[in-house]
């Protein structure tokens, strides 16, 4: 009998946990009628006194909150309202954006607004808070916002219809508070250019800087991480703020629930009146498991698909790819301060000996992108000649090399060696599926050329600390894009200086490119530092890759994402067709 | 049996001190911190400056014994600090991965007790027969197969194959979603640890089944099945009991790999995430939480000792 009751209770108990979290929204997916006017209404209970009496009386009224314009649709747009967004994402954070250093900026860039926002590869810069910006000189920019934007209502700061306006002294206090808050860390080109922040009006906000600054607009860096917060927001709820994040961004905050899910709601508010009821992002850390609940249909957009799958998912219908639009670098980079690797001849003889373009296409698949250096193609700095020129699979020109700085295979034993010692290193790797593929690539084909290479796989907290502890190690370095990589790998003070990298004349190629607004003129100064610096072998490139994440079909208007996640913007709406 | 109880808490309380002290210590001796984890291979570029004052405002410039003593003035106070990553307090991240945690365990577990304990004891009553093969076989086949595999099979069967259950996540809130979405991670783990609590169970009624008084009691006309479940299983379960608790206080601690397979919110998940981004306070805090944990449900092991078995006193 007690086991009986045991049993009981362990089911009671197990229900009543089921039961635990929190309900979520129930989805109802409809489809609403466009129209080209959207009144939001709200119902109170209003007293009032009957005329002619002392009588007091409470009745219900509806009055009209807001005029929301709709997008109109073209004709034979088949667009329409409704459906809940299901995205997944490996991780998520709390969504204060002064802390968010992952991808849950996607999630935090569908609830805040930013002055600007980004687009494709191209880095495309399509207006958002700020309609539109005029440099009044190199140093001095003013935006000029868009009027009309609500902050999100119905929350504890701001009740239902009675939410303000988004003005320009919401983004001075939201710059400033990114700049001096502490635990913030703000990109370091706006950090540096800095000078002062002002609002000229209700609608105009006036920038200055110290100094030039061209990585004003690059996504990831400049003002493309502040994102633009209520001031009694963040002051009613002070640490928790990234918990019951409030913005004007095109959907509301619902839910967070740590390592589940966010759910968003349609800001009824939004200038533009999103197609989608809502978002819901959904935190599926395991790829395998993400791919079979993507084509389960329990998500519409995968957060990234596994080189090995892209030719099947391309193939079916059912689904759309996207690439990523940032070719991701990978390279060797060697501590110059050990006194072999410090040779260049040696590097160049390593950069010779390993087929770059076959690794990586062999690792990457369809994803491999041919080319050389840390910005690749479409990114400034890039140099379309730079892998023919310096990364040519010449093995035989690897052992001359080698043979010219005293290294040969005195013993027989396939390892050269000099003076008694064999040529052999340790190539560090932090853990991930592709890397330990490239390590166990590269390893093999040194090999051919009688380098002894022994693979060291860590994790990246232990990586991070032998790179800037300047660890005698070759590592293996994967996982860069973006416009500033460069300097920031390579630049004065990078993060490759631990390893002895120091030569004036690139650092000061790269500092002046940070300061030329002029694209076509800063691209040429990049792309003079970037040969300076592969001409030497600071690194051995191996090709880039791009990387795909996927939607279902009947996901319409959606660019894939790159730093923003724009489903509501002047140039798009995305809608759901299931 | 108070006294006992109390004696067993209040050793908490240096055992804690020392837990937190070797963590605090492991912690540090390992390579990298958090701020050069977070921003050390940012290619967005955070300067050097920031970087130090990031550390600054940590206090991890601080000499370690300051670094230590100053986290455990603010445990002391209640305080397990705030997590370095998501700027959240250390209580509130683990409270919110404590249910699914505490459901996913309880899950697990209905599922051990319910095919292992009577499995076990089939075995041993039949000992050689078809039913004590095939449990030899599932115990086998639990033991040996890793289960992110046999989460990932399950996952392409009930969910992509036939579509019945969910394969992420915990539901949408409802009962019968929460239910669902519970299967496959409560199955996927109950089947490792089933295993092993099958063939203790068996060994230990086999045990019993050998004994003096099993005999008696059948020279003295019980009925069988009276013998076995009256006097043998719960001589029996002690050594079950035991090995139930600690599969139980290590599920407590969270599940990794399934968690991770079916993107289960436990507290699991939050200990590695917080490992690789060199979240101190969440490391401190999930350790020590494990530890409580632990410690108490082996109290709680040893006070049901003297409820299956009423000869055992605590003292």
């Amino acid at each position: 009998m007690r086991a009986l009751r045991f049993m009981i209770l362990i089911v009671a108990i197990t229900l009543l946990a089921a039961c635990g979290g929190a309900a979520q929204p129930e989805v109802v997916q409809e489809v609403v009628e466009r129209e080209v006017t959207r009144i939001v209404e709200e119902t109170i209970v209003e007293t009032v006194v009957v005329e002619g009496t002392p009588e007091v009386v409470e009745q219900v009224v509806t009055r009209v909150v807001q005029e929301v314009v709709e997008v109109t649709p073209e004709p034979g747009d088949t667009s329409k309202f409704g459906g809940v967004l299901n995205r997944q994402m490996q991780h998520l954070t709390q969504l204060d954006p002064i802390y968010i250093e992952d991808s849950t900026w996607y999630a935090a860039s569908n609830i805040f607004s930013s002055l600007f926002r980004t687009q494709g590869l191209e880095n495309r810069i399509m207006p958002d808070l700020a309609t539109s910006w005029e440099w009044e000189d190199d140093t001095t920019i003013v935006f000029n916002l868009r009027q009309g934007v609500m902050w999100h209502d119905d929350n504890e700061v701001f009740s239902a219809g009675e939410s303000r306006e988004a003005v320009a002294d919401d983004v001075v206090y939201s710059i400033e508070r990114h700049l001096q808050t502490e635990g913030a860390a703000p990109p370091s080109d706006l950090q540096a250019t800095f000078e002062s922040v002002e609002a000229v009006d209700d609608y105009t906000v006036r920038l200055r800087l110290n100094a030039p600054n061209a990585l004003l607009f690059s996504r990831g860096r400049g003002l493309t991480k502040t994102a633009i917060v209520p001031r009694e927001a963040v002051e009613h709820y002070g640490d928790e703020f990234g918990l019951n994040p409030i913005g004007s961004g095109p959907f509301k905050f619902v839910e967070y629930r740590p390592d589940e899910s966010l759910t968003l709601e349609r800001n009824e508010l939004y200038w533009k009146q999103p197609y989608l009821d809502g978002v819901v992002y959904h935190v599926i850390p395991d790829g395998e498991a993400a791919l079979i609940a993507f084509e389960n249909g329990e998500v519409d957009i995968l957060w990234q698909v596994p080189p090995s799958e892209l030719d099947r998912l391309e193939s079916d219908s059912r689904f759309v790819l996207h690439g990523g639009g940032c070719p991701v670098q990978a390279q060797l980079i060697y501590n110059v301060n050990h006194p072999l690797w410090g040779e260049q001849a040696f590097r160049q003889a390593v950069s010779y000996a390993l087929d770059g373009e076959a690794i990586n296409q062999n690792v990457m698949g369809r994803m491999h992108i041919r080319g050389a250096g840390t910005a690749g193609p479409g990114v400034p700095g890039y140099v379309p000649a730079l892998f023919d020129k310096y990364f040519p699979y010449d093995p035989e020109g690897a052992r001359e090399l080698l043979a010219s700085l005293g290294w040969e295979d005195s013993d027989g034993d396939g390892i050269l060696d000099k003076d008694g010692e064999a040529l052999s290193f340790t190539l560090e790797v932090f853990n991930s599926d592709t890397n330990a593929q490239f390590a166990a690539a590269i390893v093999t084909q040194l090999q051919e050329v009688g380098i002894d290479a022994q693979v060291e796989t860590v994790e990246v907290g232990t990586y991070v600390e032998d790179f800037q502890t300047g660890a005698e190690k070759i590592f293996l370095m994967t996982g860069w894009c973006g416009d500033g990589g460069t300097n920031s790998l390579w630049g004065r003070g990078g993060f490759a200086s631990p390893l002895g990298y120091d030569d004036a004349e690139i650092f000061d190629l790269l500092d002046q490119a940070n300061e030329i607004g002029d694209p076509a003129e800063r691209d040429s100064v990049l792309q003079a530092a970037t040969e300076k610096i592969y001409s030497q072998y600071w690194g051995t490139s191996l090709s880039f890759h791009d990387f795909f994440s996927a939607s279902r079909s009947y996901v319409h208007d959606f660019g894939g994402t790159m730093w923003y996640e724009n489903l509501v913007t002047e140039e798009n709406n995305v809608w759901l067709d299931k | 049996m108070f006294r006992y109880i109390l004696t067993r808490l209040l050793l908490l309380i240096p055992l804690l001190i020392g837990v937190s002290l070797i963590t605090f210590i492991m912690i540090n001796v390992v390579p990298g911190d958090p701020i050069s984890t977070q921003f050390g291979m940012d290619p967005r570029g955070v300067d050097p400056e920031t970087i130090n004052r990031l550390r600054e405002e940590l206090g991890l410039n601080d000499p370690l014994p300051v670094q230590y003593l100053n986290y455990l003035k603010d445990l002391l106070r209640g305080d397990m600090g705030t997590s370095i990553t998501t700027k959240t307090p250390v209580t509130l991240e683990i409270k919110s991965r404590l249910p699914a945690t505490v459901q996913l365990a309880l899950a697990a577990m209905f599922l051990v007790l319910l095919v292992s304990i009577p499995l076990g004891i089939l075995s041993a009553l039949h000992r050689g027969s078809i039913i004590d093969r095939l449990s030899v076989g599932v115990a086998l086949l639990g033991v040996s197969m890793p289960s992110f595999w046999l989460g990932i099979m399950l996952m392409l069967l009930f969910s992509l194959q036939l579509g019945w259950l969910p394969s992420a996540g915990r539901g949408d809130g409802t009962l019968t979603g929460s239910l669902r979405a519970l299967i496959l991670p409560a199955v996927t783990l109950a089947f490792g640890l089933m295993g092993l609590s099958t063939r203790i169970m068996r060994s230990s009624m086999l045990d019993v089944l050998d004994q003096d008084y099993m005999r008696t009691a059948h020279a003295k006309g019980l009925p069988p099945r009276r013998v076995v479940f009256r006097h043998g299983l719960r001589n029996a379960f002690i050594p079950v009991l035991t090995i139930l608790g600690i599969q139980f206080a290590s599920l407590l601690g969270g599940t990794v790999i399934i968690e991770t397979i079916f993107a289960w919110p436990g507290i699991g998940r939050l200990a590695v995430n917080a490992i690789f981004r060199r979240d101190y306070p969440v490391i401190m805090g999930t350790v020590l939480i494990f530890s409580v944990t632990f410690l108490l449900v082996n109290l709680i092991v040893d006070i049901l000792y003297t409820v299956v078995d009423p000869r055992i006193r605590l003292e």
